[in-house]
C-alpha cells in the first residue's frame, strides 16, 4: 500500500513545534473553543467512557444572493450565521465510537453531527456556554454509540485493520478572516436586464439570472493542539432558462460563472450576451429531435468529461466507502493495477485555485478535520495509486490526505475537491472526431454522439443495486459518419457501469474545461470542481431521460407593453 | 369581466410610492389575467373555468433571533407569496377541494408561487401566465376524479363546495413602510439578555418577527380587495436540564399590530427575569406523581385554555371531500350546532372588526373577499352558529366573513378577535370562596394554580409551564413538571367560576388543529376571564424528557 501523505516521524516533530503555542489568542472564538475542549477533556477523563479526542469546528457563513426573473427582482437576502459542529470520540484511535456499525441501528447517526447555531458575538462566556452544550450532547451520543461498537467488535467477524482516527500533525494557523463583499446594486441591475433579455424569447417559460456570494470562515480547534482560522470565498452567477417542447419534454439550460471573488463574475455586457446566446440555444434545442436509446462510440467534451470522471470514478475512490461492508468497493483491492488507459492520470488537488481559465470551486486550504489539503495522485499512467482519505483512512498505515469534508451539521468523510484528469498523449479535437467516424464506419453506424454539457447525475456504489451511473446530458449532438453537419439532440441520459466505461476510453483530446458545482453525498453538499480532456469512448449507452407529460401552455406568452 | 381587459399595463417598473386606489398594479394584473383565463383557457371536450381567484400577500418581513442577548440570525426581506386558482365545475361539485393525493399539486389545486417583488408588469404577467395554465390543467383531472369518487360512494352527498358572495371592491393599500429591524432586535436582545445569569437557565432565546404589507385578492366573481395587514411577535423561551434528566422549559409570546405595540425593552427584560425566576423555582421543587382535583387557571393560562379548546367547536369550514374517508367519517369530529361546550350563561362572539388599534388579527374583509361580520357562536354555553368561510355547510350555507390563512395554504373559517365570557363574573372574593369549596370537596391539601401553558396544539392545550401549589393558608410553592391527562373540550363544561377580564393577544396555528405558532401564525385576540376554576382535572408527571448533563456548565 502506498502511503500518500504526511508520515508519522514528521508528525512527532510538528507536535513539538506547536506544543508551546496553546495560549489565549486574540480571537474570542478560538479562546472559547479551546477553553471548553480542555475543560471537557479534563472533567470527563475520570469516567470509564472518557473521550480521547474532541474537535470543534465553527463556521461563520456570510452570504448574499440576488435573483432576477423576467426582468424584475425576486428578493435580496443577505445572511450571516454561525454553526458549530463537535466531534467527541470515545475509545482509542484504532477503534472508537465513530466506527461504522454493521448490525446495530445507527439511526443515520454516523453521518450526522447535528450541531447548533451559535450567536454572532465575541463574548467568550456566551460562546463557551454554547460550546459546552454541544460537547455535552455529542458526548452522550458518543457514549451510547461506543457501547454498540464494542458489542459488535465482540460478536461480529473481524474487519480489515484500519484506524478510526489516523494521526494528523497538529497545526496552528490563524489567517485573517474575510467577509462578504459584492456590488449588490450592480448585480441587481444586471439580474433584471439579463433575465429580461432571456424572457424575450416566446419559447422560454421561466427565465432568471442570479448572483450569489458566500464567505465561510472556519475555526477549527481540537484536543491535540490544532488551532486554525481560515476563510473560503465563493461567488457564483448563473442564467437559467426553462422551456417545454411540444412533445412534453421540459428542460432547463444553465450558464454559470464561478469565481473566488466578486470581480470574477460577469458584467452587464457579458451577462446580456450570454443571455442572448442561451436564448438561441433554447430555440435550437426545442427544434432538435429526441434521442432514443443508443449504443456506440461517443465523445465527451467540454464540462461533460469532468463530470463523467467525478461521478463514475471520483466517488469510487472516496476512502470511507471502502470501509463500508455494504459498498461495492470497486477499486478496494486494485491499488497497483491498471484501471484506466496508460495515457491517463488522475489526481485530486484542493490546493489548486485556478485551471483552464477558471477559478476552482473545490479549492480549500484545510479540510473539515483540520488537516492540510494535499494533492493526491489517484491514478498514474493508468495505474491506481490510492484513495482520497479523511482521518478515518482505508488502511492501517495510511493517514489523512486532507479530504475529510462535510456540510455544516454532518460528519466529515473523504470527499473529492478538485478532481483533475491529465492525458499524456492527446490528439486534436478534429482528430478525435476523425477517430470517432472511423469507429462508426467499423460498426456500421450512421452517427455517434458528442456529449457537451451535463446537468448532473448520480452514481450507485452499493452492493444491493447495480453498481451503475446515470449522467444527465443537456447538450448533445449527433456526429454523422458521412460527414454531414452535426445535429443537436434532446433527452439523452448516459448510463453504464464504471469498469466497462473506463475500459472503453480510447483517446483524449487537447482541451480541458472545468466543471464547477456542488456535490451531495453522505456528508452533505460540498463545492467541487472537475476537469478532464475531451474523451473518445469506444462505446457508451444512453437511455431516454424521464419526460414531463405536460402540453405547452394553452395561451401565448404575455408580451411587453400589455398587448397580450 | 370584459371591463378588465381595458386595463393596459406597460412593462415598465411601476414601483414607487403607494399606488392610488384604482391603479393598484398587482390587483390590476390579477384582474386582467383572471379575465383572460376565464375567456381563453380551454381544452377540447373539457369544461371551461368557472371561476379564477388570485391572491397574494405582498409584505416586508424582518426576523431576528437572539440568544442571551446576542444576535444569532437576522433577515430583512420583501416577498410576495401568491396563489392562483382556476376552478372548473359548479358550486355544488367543483375542482377546488379534493383530498386524493399530492398528485394534483396539493392545496386544493391552487398553484402557489412567489411573485417578483417589483411591480414589473411583464414579469408578473409571465408568472400568472404559467400559473393559470398549470392550475387549469390540474383542475380538470381533479374534478373528474372527484365526481367519479362521489358516484362510487353511492349517493353520499357532501355539502356544496362553494357559496356565492356579493361583489366587493375595496382598495386600501398598505403603508409601504418597512418595519425596523433595529427596533425589533433591541427588544429581542433585551428579552433574551435578561435570562443571562439566571441560575440554571442553559438556553435563553428570543425570536421575533414583524411584517408589514397588504393582502391583494381578485376573483372573477367580482371580489377585488387590497387591505393592509401586518403584525409583530416576540417569542421568548428558556430551558434547563435537571440532574434527573427532566428538561424544564417555559415560553412567552407577545403579539401586536406593530413593533411599537410590543412591550418596551425594559418591560421585556423584566418579564424575562420573572420567567427565569419561575423556571429556577420549578427546578428546585419536589416532583408530584399525580394530581386530581380543582385547577385554577390564572392570567394568560386562563385565556390559553379557552384559545386551545374552543376554536375547533365554532370554526365551521367542513373538511375536504376525500377519496379515503366517507363524508360521515370525516365530519364526525367536527363542530356541531347544539353541542354544549361551556357552562350555562357563557357567550362566545367573534368580531374581526373589533380589534383595537394596537392589536393584530382584525380585518374588515376576509381572505375570500367577504365582509367580516360579528358572529355570536355560543349562547348560554351551547353552540348556536359557526364561523364560516365560503365553503358552506348544510346548516349554514353562506360565509359570514371569517376565512383566514396564509396565501400559500387553504383558507378556513378561524377565530380572530373574539371573546369567551360568562354572563356574570365572580368577584375575587367569591372566586376564592369557590376555590376553597372545590378544594374541600376534593379533599385536596393544596390546589394547583396554573399561570402559563406551553404552546400546544389547537384542541390540545400545552402542559403547564408556570404553576404553583397553593395551600389553604394562601402560601404557594412551585409545581415542577406536570402534564394534563384527558383534558379536552368537555372539561370546559366543568368551569365552576370565573373572575376578572383580560385581553390576550396570541398567534393561532396556521391551520386548524395545528401546533401553536411561535412566530409565524394567525394573530388573534381573545377577551376572556382572568381566572377560571375548573373542577376534576387530572395531571401526571410525564417523566424525564432528556438526559442529565455529564459535563457541568462553564464558569461565568
Amino acid at each position: 500500500m502506498v502511503v500518500l501523505s504526511a508520515r508519522r516521524p514528521l508528525l512527532v516533530l510538528l507536535v513539538l513545534l506547536v506544543a508551546g503555542s496553546a495560549h489565549a489568542s486574540d480571537d474570542p472564538v478560538v479562546d472559547a473553543l479551546q477553553a471548553e475542549i480542555q475543560r471537557a477533556m479534563e472533567a470527563l477523563a475520570p469516567l470509564d467512557a472518557a473521550p480521547y479526542y474532541i474537535a470543534a469546528e465553527l463556521v461563520e457563513i456570510d452570504s448574499a444572493s440576488v435573483r432576477g426573473e423576467d426582468g424584475a427582482l425576486h428578493g435580496w437576502s443577505p445572511q450571516r450565521r454561525r454553526w458549530l459542529d463537535v466531534d467527541v470520540r470515545i475509545g482509542d484511535p484504532q477503534l472508537d465510537s465513530t466506527h461504522p456499525l454493521r448490525k446495530e441501528s445507527d439511526g443515520g447517526g454516523r453521518y450526522r453531527a447535528d450541531g447548533r447555531q451559535i450567536p454572532l458575538t465575541d463574548d467568550v462566556d456566551l460562546l463557551r456556554r454554547a460550546v459546552w452544550l454541544e460537547i455535552d450532547a455529542r458526548y452522550q451520543v458518543a457514549r451510547d454509540r461506543w457501547a454498540k461498537v464494542q458489542g459488535e467488535a465482540t460478536t461480529l467477524v473481524e474487519e480489515d485493520p484500519a484506524p478510526d482516527l489516523a494521526p494528523a500533525a497538529p497545526r496552528v494557523d490563524l489567517q485573517p478572516p474575510r467577509s462578504f463583499s459584492g456590488p449588490t446594486e450592480v448585480w441587481e441591475a444586471i439580474a433584471r436586464e439579463a433575465s429580461a433579455e432571456l424572457a424575450t424569447s416566446p419559447s422560454i417559460l421561466d427565465a432568471s439570472m442570479s448572483f450569489a456570494g458566500q464567505v465561510d470562515t472556519h475555526w477549527f480547534v481540537d484536543s491535540a493542539g490544532t488551532v486554525l482560522r481560515h476563510s473560503e470565498s465563493r461567488y457564483r452567477a448563473g442564467l437559467r432558462a426553462e422551456a417545454r417542447a411540444d412533445d412534453g419534454d421540459q428542460f432547463n439550460l444553465w450558464r454559470g460563472w464561478d469565481s473566488a471573488s466578486a470581480d470574477g463574475l460577469p458584467g452587464r455586457e457579458a451577462a446580456i450576451a450570454a443571455a442572448a446566446a442561451l436564448r438561441k440555444e433554447v430555440d435550437e434545442l426545442l427544434a432538435a429531435p429526441l434521442q432514443g436509446p443508443y449504443n456506440g462510440p461517443a465523445i465527451l467534451s467540454d464540462r461533460a468529461a469532468g463530470v463523467f470522471f467525478h461521478e463514475v470514478f471520483g466517488h469510487r475512490v472516496e476512502g470511507f466507502r471502502l470501509k463500508q461492508v455494504g459498498d461495492g468497493q470497486t477499486f478496494k483491492d486494485r491499488v497497483g493495477e491498471a484501471i484506466l488507459p496508460t495515457f491517463l492520470s488522475v489526481y485530486d488537488d484542493p490546493t489548486l485555485s485556478y485551471r483552464a481559465n477558471a477559478d476552482l470551486r473545490g479549492h480549500y486550504r484545510y479540510d473539515n478535520q483540520g488537516v492540510v489539503a494535499e494533492r493526491v495522485v489517484l491514478v498514474q499512467d493508468g495505474v491506481l495509486q490510492g484513495f482520497l482519505e479523511s482521518r478515518s483512512p482505508t488502511a492501517d498505515d495510511i493517514v489523512s490526505n486532507g479530504h475529510g469534508r462535510r456540510q455544516a451539521g454532518r460528519a466529515a468523510v473523504a470527499r473529492q475537491g478538485n478532481l483533475m484528469v491529465d492525458a499524456a498523449k492527446t490528439v486534436s479535437n478534429d482528430e478525435l472526431r476523425r477517430q470517432l467516424r472511423e469507429l462508426l464506419k467499423q460498426d456500421g453506424l450512421e452517427y455517434g454522439l458528442l456529449i457537451e454539457e451535463i446537468a448532473g447525475g448520480f452514481t450507485l456504489t452499493g452492493r444491493s443495486l447495480p453498481n451503475a451511473f446515470n449522467v444527465n446530458a443537456v447538450v448533445a449532438w449527433r456526429i454523422f459518419a458521412d460527414g454531414r453537419p452535426d445535429e443537436r439532440v434532446r433527452g439523452v441520459d448516459l448510463i453504464g457501469t464504471p469498469l466497462e466505461a473506463f475500459g472503453s476510453i480510447v483517446a483524449a483530446g487537447e482541451t480541458n474545461e472545468v466543471f464547477n458545482g456542488n456535490c451531495g453525498a453522505e456528508s452533505g453538499w460540498v463545492p467541487v470542481s472537475a476537469s478532464a480532456p475531451f474523451l473518445l469512448l469506444r462505446s457508451v449507452e444512453t437511455q431516454r431521460k424521464p419526460r414531463a407529460q405536460d402540453t405547452p401552455p394553452l395561451l401565448p406568452p404575455p408580451t411587453p407593453g400589455g398587448a397580450s | 369581466m370584459k371591463r378588465l381587459l381595458a386595463i393596459a399595463l406597460g412593462s415598465a417598473l411601476l414601483a414607487g410610492a403607494a399606488p392610488a386606489a384604482e391603479n393598484h398594479a398587482l390587483l390590476s394584473l390579477f384582474e386582467q389575467w383572471g379575465a383572460r383565463a376565464m375567456e381563453a383557457l380551454a381544452l377540447p371536450d373539457a369544461p371551461a373555468p368557472s371561476r379564477v381567484t388570485m391572491s397574494a400577500l405582498a409584505h416586508h418581513e424582518i426576523l431576528v433571533t437572539t440568544e442571551f442577548g446576542a444576535v444569532s440570525s437576522q433577515s430583512d426581506r420583501r416577498f410576495r407569496p401568491a396563489k392562483v386558482e382556476v376552478v372548473v365545475g359548479d358550486d355544488g361539485v367543483d375542482s377546488s377541494r379534493w383530498s386524493q393525493s399530492r398528485r394534483f399539486g396539493g392545496q386544493g389545486g391552487g398553484h402557489n408561487l412567489d411573485l417578483v417583488v417589483e411591480d414589473s408588469a411583464i414579469a408578473i404577467e409571465r408568472d400568472l401566465w404559467m400559473a393559470t395554465d398549470a392550475s387549469y390543467k390540474s383542475a380538470l383531472p381533479r374534478l373528474q376524479q372527484k365526481q367519479a369518487s362521489l358516484v362510487a360512494r353511492g349517493g353520499e352527498t357532501p355539502p356544496p363546495d362553494w357559496s356565492a358572495a356579493p361583489p366587493l371592491r375595496r382598495i386600501q393599500p398598505g403603508t409601504g413602510k418597512a418595519p425596523s429591524l433595529d427596533a425589533l432586535t433591541a427588544r429581542a436582545a433585551a428579552a433574551s439578555g435578561a435570562l443571562r445569569g439566571v441560575p440554571g437557565v442553559e438556553v435563553g432565546v428570543a425570536s421575533a418577527r414583524a411584517t408589514e404589507g397588504e393582502y391583494v385578492l381578485a376573483s372573477t366573481e367580482g371580489q377585488a380587495l387590497v387591505q393592509p395587514e401586518g403584525y409583530a411577535v416576540l417569542h421568548l423561551s428558556a430551558r434547563t436540564t435537571l440532574d434527573d434528566g427532566v428538561v424544564l422549559s417555559d415560553e412567552r409570546q407577545w403579539v401586536a399590530r406593530g413593533i411599537e405595540g410590543l412591550p418596551a425593552a425594559n418591560a421585556l427584560g423584566q418579564a424575562a427575569r420573572s420567567l427565569g425566576a419561575s423556571l429556577a423555582a420549578r427546578a428546585g421543587a419536589a416532583a408530584t406523581d399525580y394530581y386530581e382535583g380543582p385547577v385554577v387557571f390564572e392570567g394568560e393560562a386562563a385565556a390559553q385554555l379557552l384559545a386551545a379548546l374552543l376554536p375547533p367547536q365554532i370554526q365551521g369550514t367542513p373538511p375536504e371531500p376525500s377519496e379515503r374517508q366517507s363524508w360521515k367519517q370525516q365530519r364526525r369530529s367536527g363542530p356541531r350546532i347544539g353541542r354544549q361546550v361551556l357552562p350555562a350563561g357563557w357567550t362566545v362572539v367573534d368580531d374581526p372588526g373589533a380589534a383595537r388599534a394596537s392589536e393584530a388579527g382584525g380585518f374588515a374583509v376576509d381572505r375570500e373577499g367577504v365582509v367580516a361580520t360579528a358572529v355570536t357562536a355560543v349562547e348560554d354555553g351551547y353552540v348556536r352558529r359557526l364561523l364560516m368561510s365560503r365553503v358552506p355547510r348544510k346548516e349554514q350555507p353562506v360565509s359570514n366573513g371569517h376565512a383566514r390563512g396564509l396565501p400559500s395554504g387553504h383558507f378556513f373559517a378561524r377565530t380572530s378577535v373574539w371573546s369567551a365570557m360568562p354572563s356574570r363574573l365572580s368577584s375575587l372574593r367569591a372566586f376564592e370562596r369557590a376555590v376553597a369549596k372545590a378544594q374541600k370537596g376534593a379533599a385536596a391539601e393544596q390546589v394547583l394554580v396554573v399561570r402559563r401553558l406551553a404552546l400546544g396544539r389547537e384542541g390540545d392545550p400545552g402542559a403547564p409551564t408556570e404553576a404553583v401549589w397553593r395551600a389553604a393558608d394562601g402560601s404557594e410553592s412551585a409545581a415542577r413538571n406536570l402534564a394534563f391527562q384527558g383534558l379536552d373540550r368537555r372539561s370546559l363544561r366543568d368551569i365552576a367560576a370565573a373572575a376578572g377580564t383580560q385581553r390576550h393577544a396570541y398567534l393561532a396555528p396556521r391551520n386548524p388543529g395545528g401546533s401553536n405558532a411561535t412566530i409565524v401564525g394567525l394573530p388573534s385576540v381573545l377577551q376572556a376571564p382572568e381566572r377560571l376554576l375548573v373542577l376534576g382535572l387530572e395531571l401526571v408527571d410525564p417523566g424525564a424528557g432528556g438526559k442529565p448533563h455529564v459535563l457541568g456548565p462553564p464558569p461565568q
